[in-house]
């Protein structure tokens, strides 16, 4: 069993949590939901218990191009009918999905990163204006996340890019999750 | 002049237009007036533009389908193992069932599909009317399978059993059919499906199989105490088949740019079709709606019937030219030939449409 097996089922676990928690909104259940597909298909790859690196693939793009922009417009608009709502929250989901999969069939590769470095960087943003620390931390942890990513940091032999991008998520998640289940109303 | 090639959608358009003439000569066997003339010439003339507008349409589905299966298709699939193709006619079908729910209930996406529901009359006729705007969204809802490593040529061809599948539920003329009710999509529930009485609205939007509906809860049963009344709530009083699948994106917009903040705007596209801005998303009963509003459908002179008919059998032609020569085409060309068609039942649709106008002045 390597690094990236535990650490993603550290993300499944958290991720699992948020999906299944009643307490959270649909968007933020959601998205969750999908980063918690991408870390299950992550550990069955990584523990060679049932490797499907394509689903894989799928799964973690759609995260990147529909679950963080889900989940930053659900912090972002948290009183509204997407963020609240799980049919509105859906209908957003499957027209950023569509996105990703033009924007992949286009070839047009770096789409997923650039939407969802865009979508932290908003809710970060969004965040530090109206002074959330708990959402601005989970937003940074986020960023951290797709940054040692996107730059392929590693500690070897111990920890590679994916292990930080687990690690942070589920801290990011976490943290974020936290500040989710209180929020509530819908306009 | 370009080659032209025989391929099974060429086919498919004589064989519907003689399963038309079939049920036609049948109703009046069984003395049941299930057809109006004009109504059922709109319905396949509108058929015929969706096939030359959905002709490149689906070209950009199967392209789609065909690329993501490619990067990211994850099971090598046996074609010759009969269950590969079982399996993947039930997931489509199960894909199917969500395209058509997301069809009804996302107002958006219902200004496309709502040109299938504009007929007052039920019968074959009624399954040629398709529209020539749904392509833009209905390929996302098949990725499922793509991912799944089915590959295209088993996507297309259970996509068009699934499709041909739905045109013989399109009928009056058959009963129900016992325990075939509780598994298969049958006459019987797919009346319910485009009936507009109360109990009739969001049911049954199974393609072949009606288990998705038993299970989603979205079922209703055909009642015989109380006769189903087919067809648009607020009637479409149109024969022009683009009109027809235009007129609720003319209303969606209109109703948007009234709304004076940007969240009603939105939900105007997103909502329900019934949504209004004081947050009701109940479709207003049918006893709110004239009932006896059919005066237009039954007063169409006979010119127009005739130009009718003239221009169905003429642009089936041209179809069948169009479909067999489309592949030695240039993008631009089929773009060009597909608008030409459009433009022309625009122009045509427009006439017969003022011409029953002026009948019914006079």
């Amino acid at each position: 069993m390597n690094s990236l097996a535990v650490t993603d089922s550290l993300l499944l676990l958290v991720t699992i949590m948020i999906a299944a928690g009643a307490k959270y909104p649909p968007s933020l259940r959601l998205s969750a939901g999908i980063f918690a597909a991408a870390a299950l298909l992550g550990v069955l790859r990584f523990t060679d218990l049932l490797p499907l690196p394509q689903m894989h693939a799928f799964f973690s793009s759609l995260g990147a191009t529909a679950a963080y922009p889900l989940l930053a417009a659900g912090f972002i608009w948290s009183g509204s009918v997407l963020a609240q709502r799980w049919r509105f929250a859906s209908i957003f989901f499957v027209i950023a999905g569509a996105s990703g999969l033009i924007a992949s069939a286009l070839e047009f590769a770096l789409w997923g990163n650039l939407v969802a470095l865009l979508s932290v960087a908003a809710l970060a943003t969004h965040a530090i204006i109206v002074k959330d620390i708990q959402v601005a931390s989970g937003a940074a942890a986020l960023l951290v996340a797709l940054i040692l990513f996107a730059s392929k940091a590693a500690l070897p032999p111990y920890l590679q890019a994916g292990d930080f991008l687990h690690v942070f998520m589920a801290l990011g998640l976490m943290l974020l999750s936290r500040r989710g289940a209180v929020s509530s109303g819908v306009t | 002049m370009p080659e032209f090639v025989l391929t099974p959608n060429i086919l498919v358009v004589p064989i519907l237009i003689i399963l038309v003439i079939v049920e036609l000569v049948l109703s009046r066997l069984m003395k049941r007036s299930v057809y109006n003339f004009q109504d059922s010439i709109t319905s396949i003339n509108i058929g015929i533009m969706s096939q030359f507008v959905n002709a490149t349409g689906a070209v950009i589905s199967a392209f789609m389908y065909a690329v993501i299966e490619l990067q990211y298709g994850t099971f090598e699939w046996d074609l010759t193992n009969p269950l590969t193709w079982i399996f993947a006619l039930v997931f489509y079908d199960f894909m199917y069932y969500w395209v058509h729910r997301t069809g009804h209930e996302v107002n958006m996406f219902w200004a496309s599909h709502i040109t299938h529901h504009s007929s007052d009359e039920f019968n074959f006729s009624t399954a040629l009317r398709q529209a020539s705007t749904g392509f833009y969204f209905k390929w996302v809802f098949y990725m499922p399978l793509a991912v799944l490593g089915i590959p295209v040529q088993v996507f297309v061809v259970v996509g068009l059993i699934d499709l041909l599948y739905q045109v013989w539920v399109h009928t009056q003329l058959v009963g129900r059919l016992g325990w075939v009710e509780y598994v298969l999509v049958t006459p019987s529930n797919h009346r319910v499906h485009h009936g507009k009485n109360d109990y009739c609205i969001d049911k049954n939007y199974g393609g072949v199989f009606c288990t998705w509906d038993r299970i989603f809860d979205t079922y209703a049963d055909e009642r015989v105490e109380e006769p189903i009344v087919y067809g648009l709530k607020k009637k479409l009083h149109s024969w022009n088949p683009v009109w027809s699948n235009l007129h609720y994106w003319a209303e969606m917009f209109k109703k948007a740019g009234k709304q004076d903040n940007w969240r009603n705007k939105l939900m105007c596209f997103f909502a329900k079709p019934a949504w209004s801005p004081d947050g009701s998303s109940a479709p207003k009963p049918l006893s709110e709606f004239p009932t006896t509003d059919d005066y237009f459908a039954s007063r169409t002179p006979v010119a127009i019937k005739l130009s009718g008919l003239a221009m169905t059998l003429f642009s089936a032609f041209l179809l069948v030219l169009y479909l067999g020569s489309k592949q030695a085409m240039s993008a631009g060309l089929q773009i060009f030939c597909a608008t030409t068609a459009v433009c022309t039942f625009a122009l045509i649709g427009y006439l017969w449409t003022q011409g029953n106008k002026k009948e019914l002045q006079q």
